[in-house]
Parts: structure tokens; sequence; C-alpha cells
């Protein structure tokens, strides 16, 4: 039982990888709290998660091998 | 097509069965208003007006800086110190005589925004700061205009088609239903660093969507962002849907012009000139912060003040004892007006000052004298 995780711009960085495995998670809210557990960095950045491409704004229920998304606003032109 | 003169300029597009001289005379009729004329501004202007755009709007209030060079390849070195949007004017009505100009030397706000859009069919997001992002937002979803979005940071960029119905699915999105709100605390390229290329490319990406969508051909990024990382080439893309979050924007023209999108709706009350600042110098009992990261430059030894980066700020206000005035500065004069936020909240005082148009600004207009 797994979710593969993906991190994009500051993320990355913080995560010090653009990809990683977290074992079974109930849900995104689930996942959120775990990350920012391991990675206290993450709890000042604003972020949103996509399940399987898809952008979740609410909390969303998680299965084996959904493939997470954590997706930071970006500003610069 | 009106003469041989025309027809071959834009050959190699009307020889696509797509395009054709349909698609010619599509973007002839078409307006388009590009908002920022930097990174991502310059690549997509250059595409639409060599691809023969009938009208460009061009807004933008910033003069060219020399940091700006590594990226924003409308302007050269003898620029430097000039309104971007006369430059790019000049440049750009030099590669393509058939499309006409308009530009706007000022910041697009809540005040001029709507009035400036609504004569255009389609709006490109080439902007910097995310209150301009979510006020061209608005103002787009008020006026019924689909908007190309792009952005950059360090290596990475993201491209979307907001508020442009699917026509199978007649679902309609935009920067909200992405991210509701602006993030409180966030980097720009000056403090994070951007490569030269990625807004070349983004914004590049921006000009195909715009011409795609004005002609009608392929599959715009409609309810869709898609993301490039140059540093291993990954492309990744998001569907976005309709958010039950999406709430807080102003639902009218009037809200829109009354609704406080933070820096843009600051007034020249909290900004001082140089003079003012100037004058201040010499006052005994004001603070003066430097909000820029560590590193960045111009350094700054020509007078006593205090280092604190807009990030540390944000947590380490409390550390900044009372003062008759307090005036902040920045690189651009953007960053000191959140400074200027986060201080006047916290510290309940209306004292706080930004440095109008940045440190940067203040020494060219010195080495000139």
């Amino acid at each position: 039982m797994a979710i593969k995780v993906l991190a994009f711009g500051q993320i990355s960085d913080i995560l010090s990888r653009s990809e990683m495995e977290f074992s079974a998670m109930k849900d995104t809210e689930e996942l959120r709290r775990e990350i920012a557990k391991q990675f206290p960095g993450l709890s000042a950045l604003n972020y949103v998660i996509s399940v399987n491409k898809k952008i979740v704004l609410q909390n969303t229920s998680l299965k084996d091998n959904d493939v997470v998304a954590l997706l930071p606003p970006f500003s610069g032109g | 097509m009106n003469s041989n003169k025309e027809h071959s300029r834009y050959q190699r597009q009307i020889s696509l069965k797509e395009f054709g001289e349909q698609g010619q005379q599509k973007l002839q009729q078409a307006k388009v208003l590009v908002v920022g004329a930097g990174g991502l501004g310059c690549p997509a202007l250059q595409y639409l007006t060599a691809a023969g755009v009938g009208l460009i709007g061009i807004v933008d209030h910033d003069c060219v800086e020399l940091s700006n060079l590594q990226r924003q390849i409308l302007y050269t070195t003898e620029d430097v110190g000039r309104p971007k949007v006369e430059v790019a004017a000049k440049r750009l009505i030099a590669l393509n005589p058939d499309t006409k100009f308009q530009t706007y030397n000022v910041r697009i706000t809540n005040a001029n925004a709507l009035e400036m859009i609504k004569d255009f069919d389609l709006v490109i997001d080439g902007s910097d700061n995310f209150s301009t992002r979510y006020l061209v937002n608005d103002a787009c979803v008020l006026l019924d205009k689909p908007l190309v979005y792009g952005a950059v940071l360090r290596f990475e960029g993201q491209v979307a088609v907001f508020n442009l119905e699917d026509k199978l699915s007649n679902i309609k999105t935009n920067y909200r239903d992405l991210f509701p709100e602006a993030p409180e605390f966030s980097l720009s390229c000056s403090e994070a660093g951007v490569l030269g290329v990625v807004p070349g490319i983004i914004g590049t990406m921006q000009a195909t969507e715009a011409l795609k969508v004005i002609t009608g051909i392929g599959k715009p990024l409609i309810n869709k962002l898609l993301t490039f990382n140059t540093l291993n080439n990954s492309f990744y893309d998001f569907d976005i849907v309709n958010s039950e979050l999406n709430t807080v924007y102003p639902k009218t023209k009037e809200s829109f012009k009354e609704f406080n999108y933070e820096q843009s709706c600051f007034t020249s009350v909290t900004e001082i000139s140089k003079e003012e600042f100037d004058n201040s110098l010499k006052e005994s009992d004001v603070l003066f912060i430097d909000v820029r990261e560590v590193d960045e430059l111009p350094i700054v030894n020509d007078f006593k003040h205090l280092k604190l980066p807009l990030s540390r700020l944000k947590v380490e206000w409390n550390s900044i004892t009372a003062n008759e005035r307090i005036i902040v500065f920045c690189n651009s004069g953007q960053r000191s007006l959140q400074a200027v936020n986060v201080l006047r909240g916290h510290l309940s005082t209306d004292k706080v000052f930004s440095l109008k148009g940045g440190i940067a600004e203040y020494f060219l207009a010195d080495s000139f004298k």
C-alpha cells in the first residue's frame, strides 16, 4: 500500500526531492498532516493538492497507488 | 489577404491547412491585451506581433532595469531607465508595422482594469505579483474575457487558459478555482531567482495558447494547468474543476473597484518619493528597514538601516521597537508595500511607509544627477 507524492516548485526544495512515497493514507488531510510533521518548513507555504492529476481543494479520500501532486502558486513573470 | 506583401509575411502559417487564410484574418481582427512587458510579456508580444495580431495592448508601469535584461529580450542595455511600454512598442512596430499598439504606462489597478480590458478579446497575464494576477483574473471573469495565464519561478513554469468554456462539458474555470485566495507568503523571482529561458518558454506557450484560442485550432489548455520543469524536462498537467471554495471574489463591477487587492490597492499615502526619503534621512527618529533577501544588489551602505528580509519580517515583526516613523524599502517597491501592510497590521500604526520604485530606482536617479 503506497501513495506516490510529486512535489513542484519550492516544495521539492523543502522535501529535497521531487518524488516520494507514503504508506497508506486515509485522505488528503491526513497526508497534509503527515507531510507537515515530516517537513516543518512546509507549514509556511501555500499549496494545492491534486489526486491523479485532478485538483482537489477539499479533503479527498485516497486509495492505494494514487498519485498526489503538491503544487504551490507561482507569481513570477 | 490584401496584398502579396502581407501574404508573403504570413505565408508559413497560412500554408498550414488548419490555419489558412481564415486563421490569418482572425488574427488580423483580434485585439489582445498583454499585462506586464517583462519576462513572460516579451516573448508573448514578439510572437503575437510577428504572427500578425491586429491590435495589441501593452500595460506596464516599470522602466527597464539592468537585472531585467537576462530574460526580457525585447530590451537592450541602452534602454535601462526607459519605460518598458515605450521601448517595447518601438521594437514591435519595427518587427511588424501591420500591428497596431495601444500602450498603458501605468500600474493596472482595480480603478482602471475594467476600462482597460473591456475592448480587448483576450488577455495575457504576464504580471509578476499575486495581487495583479487576482485582479486581472477577477476583471476577466467579470467582463467574460479569456485569460491566458503564465507564471514562473526558478526553473519551473505554469501555463493555463482561464475563463473559457469547454464546449463539451460547458465548464469554465479560473485562477480562483485553482488557488481561491492569494497566499500570505510567497517568493518573487527577485527573491528566488529564475533562469532566463523559463519565462521565454512559458511566455511563448502563452502566445501559442492565445493563437489557438483566436484561430480556433487545436485544444487550448481549458480547465487545465500545465507545468514545465526545465531541469528534468518534465511536463505535468492538472485538471481544474469548478470549486465550491471559489467564493472570495468581487461579483459586480462596483465591488471589484472596492475589492482589496493588497499592493495594487495601496494609495500614495503608503508610498514616499525619493525626495521625501532623502528628507527623512536627516531626521533622527526614523527606522529604515531593508526587506530584501540577503545578497540582493545593490548593497546599501549610504545610511544606517536594519536588514530584515520580508520572509523573516512576517514572523519577527515584534523585534522592531517603536519609532516615530518606519520606512521600508526593497528593490522595486513591491515587497516593501507588503512589508508596510504587515507592519501596519501588527504594530497598529499608520506611520510605516514604502520607498516608491525601490532602492534600485533611487540609486539610478542619483547616478543621473
